[in-house]
């Protein structure tokens, strides 16, 4: 018995499958990143487990408890807001102490809950603020200090730092997986943001079209992705798609007659059709041919400056395809028309099974122009 | 389809054409600009006032005369008799008690146009305002056939049997309040949906997620956000039943006369301008004074910087 069980979660608003069928288990004092893009059905599964919304069908439990006929408020679960929802007549302590006013405590317990809280955000002396006297970032500490005070089982956070500047998403980003090592709360954590959910998250689960892709650890899903959604969105890369040949040496080879050199990845058998992801960051590119099995020569067709990566558009003849690759802007920067070599170590080489090509092929066709010559 | 379409947007080309050109006509800009609204301020309300409080210290002649020689005498008749007094407490009590029943009765219905989200929205707010098409006056006689010895009513209640004889309903306080609550409910509907409307689902849904039942959400955030709409809606619903003209008028009893038609009586009847002036006088100060400790009650400052978010 797991610590939260989604059971074939099915979500239908009129015509539209918000969620179709997705089961997710989580383990006690786990921090869980659901990612996908907007529309992917990621927000309605976490505004189900809080039970602002009611299943088509399927169950959630908690800790044993059906939750699924439960109102939120008997649920024990706190959430975060994009907006962070905090209430606009009351103090930041009242805020925060919202929840333990609700379950009747005094007004002693309150104040010191609050006052752990405050000292936890590092907003210690906010208590008589209202919250539109705080800046962004800290009304976004104070709706997770108040979705923390009540002790909830579970904490939901549905993309609490995205309408935050960079910088201050950064540092928020640390503060958060902080705060949650330190009181060890149970976390699903709802994102669009592929970095944030890689680094933030013990585990990912990534969603698309309603459905949950892939449930591993951030670098299984990264290196070892489940379908080629996962590998296009967890990273910037290039798709080539073959057929696995595991009998010699084992290697995809290309639809034009090319070979690349992959390393055996279990599950796959010789003669099966897969994908091939190139990652922008793994390919390297240099001036002469390297020694390296995998090293191909290609032409810069467009190259995007960034200080220090240099991010170049490679042409491939032998591969049929524009591979984008990602250099070194410190040193020396190749010319668009230049001629160089990329070569990419096979234990590098990311490929899964090439179904479902056709539903992905718009999310493919961002990073892979075929056959611009 | 798509010519009528052509003509609503011609039409309203032509109508920002014809405004921008209103407004770069200096002198159209002139007579709406905002300081001008300080002028229009003392030509006709400062002026007029300071006229009425100048009258009610003069003295009142034979027939229609007035003497201009200062006296109290017209504060001190009101201060003396206790007729006049009765009559504005028994005003301010209509006031509080159409007050009473129109806010929860206006609340729930602003409520629930605000928190609707159905394409009816704007037509159940339309039929909330619809009566203003139709003058005061018009809709307060129209419950005299509704209310009247042969109106709709008592037709109705004799026809079913119910009654043996018609029920007295006109020229009564019931009537007159009545009148008062229809008349007034949309000036207490519309704060409300105003303040509910702008309340983001979210913060509910926040509230519930951290344990508070609908009950709870409703009397921790929703009420409190809605605050400044109801203060506006009572100072409203207060202010325009206890100066009513027309309801007490033609709907109420003869206990019925109320502050307002007793003020117009002694201006156009018995032409003592001077008394007239000085009872609309007490009444906008003891009304002033009224609304001044509400809302100091009311915490109205605290209510608005709170939803001012």
């Amino acid at each position: 018995m797991s610590f939260l069980e989604i059971n074939s979660l099915r979500k239908v608003f009129g015509d539209t499958v918000a969620v179709d069928d997705v089961s997710l288990t989580v383990e006690e004092g786990d921090f869980i990143t659901v990612v996908g893009p907007s529309g992917c059905g990621k927000t309605t599964t976490l505004l189900n487990v809080a039970g602002l919304q009611a299943p088509t069908s399927g169950s959630i439990e908690l800790k044993g408890r059906d939750l699924t006929d439960l109102p939120a408020y008997k649920r024990d679960i706190g959430v975060v807001f994009q907006d962070y929802a905090l209430f606009p007549h009351k103090t930041v302590a009242e805020n925060i102490a919202f929840g333990l006013k609700m379950r009747g405590e005094s007004q002693s317990k309150r104040d010191e809950v609050v006052e752990e809280m405050l000292s936890m955000i590092d907003l210690e002396g906010y208590e008589d603020v209202y919250p539109h006297q705080c800046s962004g970032g800290e009304q976004q500490r104070v709706a997770v200090a108040r979705a923390l005070a009540f002790d909830p089982d579970l904490v939901l956070m549905d993309e609490p730092l995205s309408n935050l500047d960079k910088k201050l998403r950064q540092s928020l980003r640390t503060e958060l997986k902080r705060i949650q090592r330190e009181t060890g709360v149970t976390t699903i954590y709802v994102t669009h943001n592929q970095t944030e959910a890689l680094s933030m998250g013990d585990k990912i689960a990534v969603m698309n079209n309603g459905n949950l892709e892939q449930f591993a650890d951030p670098k299984l899903a990264y290196e070892k992705p489940a379908s080629p959604f996962v590998a296009n969105f967890l990273g910037q890369s290039s798709r080539i798609d073959g057929t696995l040949r595991t009998d010699s040496a084992p290697h995809v080879q290309l639809e034009n007659g090319a070979i690349l050199e992959v390393d055996v990845r279990e599950g796959f058998d010789d003669g099966d059709a897969v994908a091939v992801f190139l990652r922008n960051e793994l390919v390297s590119v240099t001036e002469n041919q390297p020694a390296d099995v995998n090293a191909f020569t290609g032409r810069v067709a467009e190259v995007d400056y960034q200080g220090r990566d240099v991010i170049y558009y490679v042409t491939v003849p032998d591969l049929d395809v524009t591979v984008q690759v990602s250099g070194d802007g410190r040193g020396t920067v190749y010319e668009a028309g230049k001629k160089v070599w990329l070569s990419i170590a096979p234990e590098d080489v990311i490929y899964t099974a090439s179904e479902g090509r056709t539903g992905d092929q718009k999310h493919a066709a961002v990073q892979t122009s075929v056959g611009a010559q | 389809m798509s010519s009528t379409n052509l003509n609503r947007d011609s039409i309203q080309d032509a109508f920002l054409a014809t405004k921008t050109r209103l407004m770069e006509n200096r002198r159209v800009r002139f007579l709406l600009s905002p300081g001008l609204g300080l002028v229009w301020t003392l030509v006709f309300l400062l002026i007029p006032l300071t006229i009425i409080v100048a009258f009610s210290f003069f003295r009142s002649g034979d027939g229609t005369t007035i003497i201009y020689e200062l006296t109290f005498e017209n504060y001190l008749r009101f201060i003396d008799g206790t007729v006049y007094q009765r009559i504005i407490v028994r005003s301010f009590g209509i006031g509080v008690l159409t007050t009473l029943i129109v806010l929860p009765l206006g609340y729930t219905l602003g409520y629930f146009i605000g928190r609707s989200k159905s394409k009816w929205t704007p037509i159940l707010l339309g039929l909330v305002v619809v009566q203003f098409w139709v003058p005061l006056v018009i809709r307060t006689y129209a419950w005299i056939t509704i209310l009247g010895r042969e109106g709709v009513v008592n037709n109705f209640l004799m026809w079913t049997g119910l009654v043996a004889e018609p029920l007295q309903l006109l020229y009564t306080t019931h009537g007159m309040l009545l009148g008062l609550i229809v008349s007034i409910l949309p000036f207490m509907v519309l704060p409300v949906y105003a303040s509910v409307s702008t309340i983001d689902e979210e913060i509910i849904q926040a509230a519930k997620t951290m344990g508070a039942s609908d009950i709870r959400a409703f009397v921790e955030v929703t009420l409190p956000l809605t605050w400044p709409g109801v203060v506006s809606g009572i100072l409203f619903t207060f202010i325009l039943s206890a100066g009513a003209f027309i309801a007490p008028e033609l709907l109420g009893g003869s206990s019925d006369r109320l502050i307002a038609p007793v003020i117009a009586t002694v201006f156009m009847q018995d032409f003592n301008w001077p008394f007239a002036a000085a009872l609309s006088l007490i009444y906008v100060l003891l009304i002033g004074l009224v609304l001044y400790l509400f809302t100091r009650k009311a915490d109205l400052e605290e209510a608005l910087e709170g939803a001012s978010l």
